[in-house]
């Protein structure tokens, strides 16, 4: 029994010092400890032999499964060494090879834009309301107190419907003031984005639709200053906060004092020097950006607001111009044509 | 409006450069839009008198002119111009002088005469139009001088848009007057008049104006003895330069005042008019005027005319009659000038079509006190330059004249300071609207401003508000945050679950389009899209073409043409949608305006490694990117129900669904139906869905309902059927949930086969099923009485051939 126990431990040594690979290592391992290894049985085998050998023996038993299943650990080791050695020695995959991707895909720039735009006046505490972009003329014109042979309601200009005489496309988002003042009492500020509609055809520089801005605030003291104050905050967060900023008198029929806000050119700032042959301002080192002003009495009265106890100023701004200075675009119709390798430029 | 500074400069003077200047009247809201110089020739250029002109030698169109050029010694030019004549003045640009082309002169022989230089006609100098003969200059033009320091050559135009309420600024004085008031210097305001002679105006005509709405006031002058001939070079400038073609002496002289006093005139053939008589009133219906531009023109009842005793002879305030026309053999003039109601000039000019500079004028509102005070400066120019001696007096109506009645406007400093939130002196309130030519005293605390003739606009309050801070610049107004109370800013319902849509379908690897609402009405038709299938088009009654004819009642409209038009463009892959509207009258005819999302599929994915091209996209792209929108705004997996469309007037009927939540009709989605692909040159299958944006808001906004994470192992076990081509693949799994066991966890499709062993015309399908307890491990024996269940239940329903 001994001299077969020293036999079998010998030569399990022997075959896993002679295992080149792990799976050979494995063969050996079960032959030898296996539920019918050869080890194995000889466990099993002390049964048989003499109570008064038993423990002699089955120390020698236990010394030899030992020693074999240390053995077997070590090759292990030494095998698995050996196959990792050879892999990180001969593994090589191309990591230049393009990536497996899904397409990816794009917000609108008139979008981005007008979420940018929204966001800074949210950010200032202004409601966000909307409206119909089919509108009647009072709504448009009447209450906003266009004359009744201003111009601006001229067929030229505007796009009818011909469900009704006095139907129409709205030509800017400042019907949306008096619904809203009609329905709401001051103090307020509100923001209104939005689709309007001129009568053009779609040229570079022209679009029957396009997306207005309009904004409004009042209350019994809201005053020009606050226009200048809340008007420059929002460009310097849109333009940068170096950005120059001017408001000259002009003249809109539903604002009294008027005026036109400009900003100092981004392409001639950018570049630290008025360009005399700027493709942006054109020389004149300042864009305009929009247009503001007090709300007009007629339009306080015709939403039921007294002006000697309200006041408040209105803006509106075009997001296809700002998108344009934004972006560097020279060409309207990308807004609209939706090529989209021009989308495909546009972060998602 | 073009304005030349020299003439601004007979009106004001004021101390900075063009550039300031210009600064200066942006900032008083005049926007200056460019600064032109004008006239700047080459100091070699130089008055000549022509000594004699003598014919060529050799050349029989040629003449050689000698000329005196201030050097002494004549130079010899030759040239090939007609009516040269000993003693004239013209302009020679010499050898080394560069002409306003570009074109550089040199000493040229002409058959074997040499030039020294050439005469120059007004075209070449760019000073007018005339191309055919040398521009002749005038007599006190002393030889020698370089053309470009004989005044009114060299100047600077200067550019500026006029809002439309500023009429008054459409003139030199008007503009001279805003000078003034922002720079703080005098206006100089002269008021030429005319030397009279001979009888009475008013013997030789009469003024009835019969409609006193339109016309409340009109003037009128004789001159006789008119010459008319052309206008000489300073008068021709000037009009040039400021935008208005010269014609003759006459016509130029009126269309002089009207630019530099702003009030149009207009200058009648008296001997052309029949019985002297001038009326003022309304057109009759059906009235017939030949307008000076030659057309013949149906007149409306509306419409304002100056009538002789015949019939119309002009449209007031927009243009004169050919018939009454002044013309070269034109001996007495009747100047008219008057007041028209702006209403009626813009609606006539309107109709009409005619955009004149009078017009333009009128429209904007004339100063009613320039109306006798431009006739005489006409008339004495006129007197000046084409010999005319003005008959004495104007003949006016009504007698004496009108002037409106300016209102006399309350302005509370306090409110100056409310508006404009910065307090402002009385002192510098008062100064500022005494610049503009306001009559200001003080009542009571506050000013009682009554606003000079010319400003019609200045009507309230705010009006003067605006003045007084005009004049002192918007700049010095202070920027001030507002001080309120702080309340948060929201964002719309309706914007915010726009923006999460944008996100979750931007992710899926789509574009987003904002395409125009238009579509013509055949297109409208065709595509009514989900959200405005029961809505009846909304039409564009003056539309600029078919294409913009109708409000779309989808956005599907925009996208697919998109979508064809990037097809058109080489694209191999559309994946695009569009957040939008869809417009129409609903049936109880009221219109509406529904929100939709919708969203194409067209071509195949692009590679998405190392492949060629991306699997063709087909319904389960479509239907993948729909089940994560859904899944995205919070739905449950299993909520919608995709149901055969059947017929669809725009979608394939055998290749598009319903999508149905809780019963209700979400949207729909599918493959675009043949014809409407074909009738967009769509050769490829488009993929299309349109979902209702309203509905999605309302899942957007619920709340998140969370379930325990399981702690238990779950068991699954697999079956498969093999059913007819058209058995629905979801009437299982929908069976399967009906049991509303809470063991069974999940049903899941996973194999969909076609094929040997299967027989034709019929499917393998299989699923797996997983089972798990929240509470507890279950065990091999309970998951299979549960299963169990499952295969008993398909077998009651369903005769196929089921194996577990």
């Amino acid at each position: 029994m001994e001299e077969e126990l020293a036999r079998l431990r010998e030569a399990a040594l022997a075959e896993i010092a002679a295992c080149g690979t792990e799976a050979e290592l494995e063969a050996v391992r079960v032959r030898y400890l296996g539920r019918k290894g050869s080890l194995t049985e000889a466990v099993r085998g002390l049964g048989r032999v003499p109570p008064a050998e038993r423990p002699a023996l089955g120390a020698l038993v236990n010394q030899a499964k030992e020693a074999v299943e240390a053995a077997v650990a070590v090759a292990g080791e030494r095998l698995a060494a050996a196959r990792l050695a050879e892999s990180l020695a001969h593994d090589r995959i191309d990591v230049t090879l393009p990536g497996r991707r899904r397409p990816r895909g794009h917000a609108h720039p008139l979008r981005l834009v007008e979420d940018e735009i929204v966001d800074v006046f949210v950010g200032m505490g202004f409601q966000v309301a909307e409206g119909p972009e089919v509108e009647d003329d009072y709504h448009n014109f009447a209450a906003l107190n266009f004359g009744a042979d201003h111009p601006a309601r001229d067929a030229q200009d505007t796009l009818f419907l011909a469900d009704g005489p006095d139907l129409l496309l709205r030509t800017h988002t400042s019907p949306v003031q008096i619904r809203y003042m009609r329905a709401t009492q001051p103090p307020l500020r509100v923001v209104v984005p939005g689709t309007v509609y001129r009568r053009d055809d779609l040229d570079p520089t022209h679009s029957p639709m396009f997306q207005q801005v309009e904004g409004f605030m009042v209350d019994e003291r809201v005053s020009f200053a606050d226009l200048k104050g809340v008007l420059v905050h929002f460009l310097r967060r849109l333009f940068g906060a170096e950005t120059g900023v001017r408001f000259r008198p002009s003249f809109f029929p539903f604002t009294e004092p008027s005026a036109e806000v400009d900003i100092a050119c981004v392409r001639c700032a950018a570049a630290g020097a008025a360009d005399p042959a700027c493709r942006v301002c054109r020389g004149r080192q300042w864009l305009e950006i929009l247009g503001a002003g007090m709300i007009h009495p007629n339009v306080l009265r015709a939403v039921g607001y007294d002006p000697e106890t309200v006041q408040g100023f209105a803006f509106g701004l075009g997001t296809d111009r700002i998108a344009i200075l934004r972006y560097g675009i020279e060409d309207l119709r990308l807004f609209y044509e939706n090529d989209l390798r021009f989308l495909a430029q546009f972060p998602s | 409006m073009r304005v030349p500074l020299s003439w601004l400069a007979e009106f004001v003077t004021w101390s900075a450069s063009p550039q300031a200047l210009a600064e200066r009247l942006t900032l008083a809201g005049f926007p200056v839009e460019g600064l032109e110089d004008v006239g700047r020739l080459d100091a070699r250029i130089r008055v000549a008198r022509l000594i004699a002109v003598e014919p060529h030698p050799h050349a029989e169109r040629l003449s050689v002119c000698r000329l005196d050029v201030g050097e002494g010694a004549p130079t010899a030019v030759v040239s090939g111009a007609p009516e040269l004549a000993a003693g004239q003045r013209v302009p020679v640009a010499l050898a080394g002088a560069r002409l306003p082309d570009g074109r550089e002169m040199r000493t040229t022989a002409f058959a074997g005469v040499e030039s020294a230089g050439m005469l120059c006609s007004e075209a070449e100098l760019e000073l007018g139009d005339d191309a055919s003969r040398v521009l002749v200059l005038p007599d006190d033009a002393e030889p020698g001088t370089p053309l470009v320091d004989i005044a009114g050559i060299a100047d600077t135009v200067l550019e500026l848009e006029v809002t439309s309420n500023r009429g008054d600024c459409l003139s030199v004085l008007g503009i001279a007057r805003e000078v003034a008031a922002a720079s703080g210097v005098p206006l100089r305001h002269p008021r030429p008049r005319p030397r009279e002679t001979g009888a009475p105006a008013a013997e030789d005509v009469r003024v009835r104006i019969e409609a006193p709405d339109g016309c409340p006031r009109y003037c009128a002058r004789v001159v006789r003895g008119v010459t008319v001939q052309p206008s000489p070079l300073w008068l021709r400038l000037r009009l040039r330069r400021a935008g208005m073609r010269p014609v003759n002496v006459v016509v130029d002289a009126t269309n002089h005042v009207m630019l530099e006093r702003g009030q149009p005139l207009h200058a009648f053939d008296l001997e052309r008019l029949a019985e002297g008589v001038i009326v003022v009133r309304r057109a009759a219906s059906g009235e017939r005027l030949v307008t000076l531009d030659g057309t013949e023109r149906t007149l409306d009842p509306a419409d304002l005319v100056i009538a002789d005793g015949r019939g119309p002879v002009a449209l007031a305030g927009i243009m004169g009659g050919e018939q009454s026309e002044v013309t070269a053999g034109t001996r007495v003039l009747l100047l008219e000038s008057a007041f028209f109601a702006p209403a009626i000039v813009r609606r006539t000019a309107r109709r009409t079509g005619i955009g004149s500079e009078a017009a333009y004028r009128f429209e904007r509102r004339v100063d009613p006190a320039m109306v006798p005070e431009a006739l005489d400066c006409a008339a004495a120019l006129i007197g000046r330059l084409a010999g005319g001696r003005a008959a004495p007096g104007i003949v006016e109506e009504p007698a004496g004249g009108w002037t409106p009645e300016m209102p006399a406007i309350r302005l509370r400093p306090r409110r100056v300071a409310a508006l404009l939130g910065v307090d402002m002196p009385r002192g510098e309130i008062r100064r500022r609207l005494r610049a503009l030519g306001a009559e200001c005293r003080s009542d009571a605390g506050a000013f009682v401003v009554t606003p000079p003739s010319h400003r019609g606009d200045l009507e309230r309050e705010e009006d003067l508000v605006e003045e007084v801070a005009r004049l002192g610049g918007y700049d010095a107004i202070p920027v001030r945050l507002p001080e309120m109370p702080l309340t948060s800013g929201e964002d719309s319902r309706t914007r915010l679950t726009a923006r999460r849509l944008r996100r979750l379908l931007i992710a899926e690897g789509l574009a987003e389009m904002v395409t125009l609402a238009f579509t013509d009405a055949a297109t409208n038709g065709r595509l009514p899209g989900f959200v405005g299938r029961a809505l009846a088009p909304l039409a564009v009654r003056n539309p600029l073409s078919s294409e913009t004819g109708e409000l779309r009642r989808s956005p599907l409209a925009g996208l697919v043409r998109a979508t064809a038009t990037n097809v058109a463009l080489g694209a191999d892959f559309v994946g695009a949608f569009e957040i939008g509207k869809g417009y129409g009258v609903d049936a109880q005819g009221v219109r509406q305006e529904p929100r939709a999302l919708a969203a194409v599929l067209c071509g195949a994915w692009p590679s998405r490694g190392v492949e060629r091209i991306g699997p063709t996209v087909d319904f389960a792209d479509l239907k993948g990117i729909v089940e994560n929108v859904l899944a995205g705004l919070g739905l449950q997996e299993d909520a919608a129900r995709w149901r055969p469309i059947g017929e669809e007037a725009f979608l394939h009927p055998g290749k598009a669904a319903v999508i149905e939540v809780a019963g209700t009709a979400i949207g729909v989605a599918g493959s675009l139906h043949p014809k409407i692909a074909q009738a967009c040159d769509l050769a490829e299958e488009v993929w299309v869905c349109e979902l209702d944006f309203e509905i999605l808001a309302d899942y957007g906004s619920r709340r998140v309902e969370l379930r325990p994470v399981p702690r238990f192992p779950a068991v699954t076990r697999d079956i498969a059927v093999i059913v007819d081509e058209a058995f629905p693949a979801a009437a299982i799994l929908e069976e399967i949930r009906s049991l509303a066991d809470a063991r069974i966890e999940a049903v899941r499709l996973f194999d969909c086969y076609r094929g040997a062993p299967v027989p034709t015309g019929k499917k393998s399908l299989a699923y797996s099923i997983a089972y798990r307890a929240a509470d507890r491990t279950l065990t091999d024996d309970e998951v299979g009485v549960v299963h169990a269940g499952v295969l008993e239940r398909l077998r009651e329903r369903f005769s196929f051939d089921l194996r577990a």
